[in-house]
């Protein structure tokens, strides 16, 4: 498989990845108070700290996954951006459910 | 509000908005039979380049002038929902915005031969690109939704 195929499926990987962090700390953060004081305290803001942690997820996963992609061929070339879309479709909606939840309880 | 945080606060709508239209632009021309190579990896570059300047302008504004100046004054009016539903979830969904776009961007400018040849990874591209949009499009009338509740 050529090197330009191995990067974007390294790199639709990763999306998905992120999009998952994205959801499950966000709303680990909102129910567990410590991890979201401990993100502020490390990076200033927790807002911050989910950006920071995202970028390292994502570029660690690329550096990690591109030369796996190399073995494993085209065959899920049309998978994966289909598979993110599912990620970012779903962790958005989930946050905006969450949001709602939260509000409907606190107000 | 000093003048460093009108201006990070206008460069964070007005890059969101060139990202947004950069957006609409790579679905157009995904959606051409003979596709416009190169206006396509300008408009995704675009894109890309768009919503993270205005990541990080919007970030500095939202961290240093939004949670200690206008937030509380949203949750204690007449719309507290427009924080806790809407603010907070276009400030975690625009954290996932600029690695999409890097997504299509890295599909278009790298995968540009497979476009032109697979019809089903073109689909697939094409469907990740209107996923972008809509939630482009949402974080910016979110966007709107607490300017309106703000004043």
């Amino acid at each position: 498989m050529n090197k330009n195929t191995s990067l974007i499926h390294a790199v639709f990987i990763a999306t998905i990845l992120v999009s998952i962090f994205v959801l499950i700390i966000t709303i680990s953060a909102e129910l567990y108070k410590p991890l979201k004081n401990l993100l502020s305290e490390i990076h200033s803001h927790h807002w911050i700290g989910k950006g920071i942690w995202s970028a390292i997820l994502f570029f660690v996963t690329i550096a990690i996954t591109y030369p796996l992609c190399n073995k494993i061929g085209e065959k899920y070339t049309t998978m994966l951006p289909t598979i993110t879309v599912y990620a970012l479709s779903a962790s958005s909606i989930l946050l905006i459910l969450f949001f709602w939840y939260e509000y409907t309880i606190k107000y | 509000m000093t003048t460093i945080f009108t201006i990070t606060l206008i460069g964070h709508i007005i890059f969101g908005i060139i990202a947004a239209i950069a957006s609409y632009a790579v679905v157009l021309y995904l959606l051409k039979k003979e596709l416009p190579l190169l206006k396509l990896k300008i408009a995704s570059v675009t894109a890309f380049i768009g919503y993270a300047l205005s990541w990080f302008l919007g970030g500095y504004y939202y961290v240093l002038y939004y949670g200690g100046n206008v937030k509380p004054a949203i949750k204690e009016g007449m719309y507290p929902w427009a924080h806790v539903v809407v603010m907070e979830a276009k400030e975690h969904i625009f954290i996932m915005l600029p690695f999409a776009t890097f997504a299509v961007a890295i599909a278009v400018c790298m995968g540009s031969k497979k476009l032109q040849e697979d019809r089903k990874y073109k689909s697939a591209i094409i469907v990740l690109a209107v996923t972008v949009l809509i939630m482009a499009t949402a974080v910016t009338l979110s966007g709107i939704i607490i300017s309106g509740a703000a004043r």
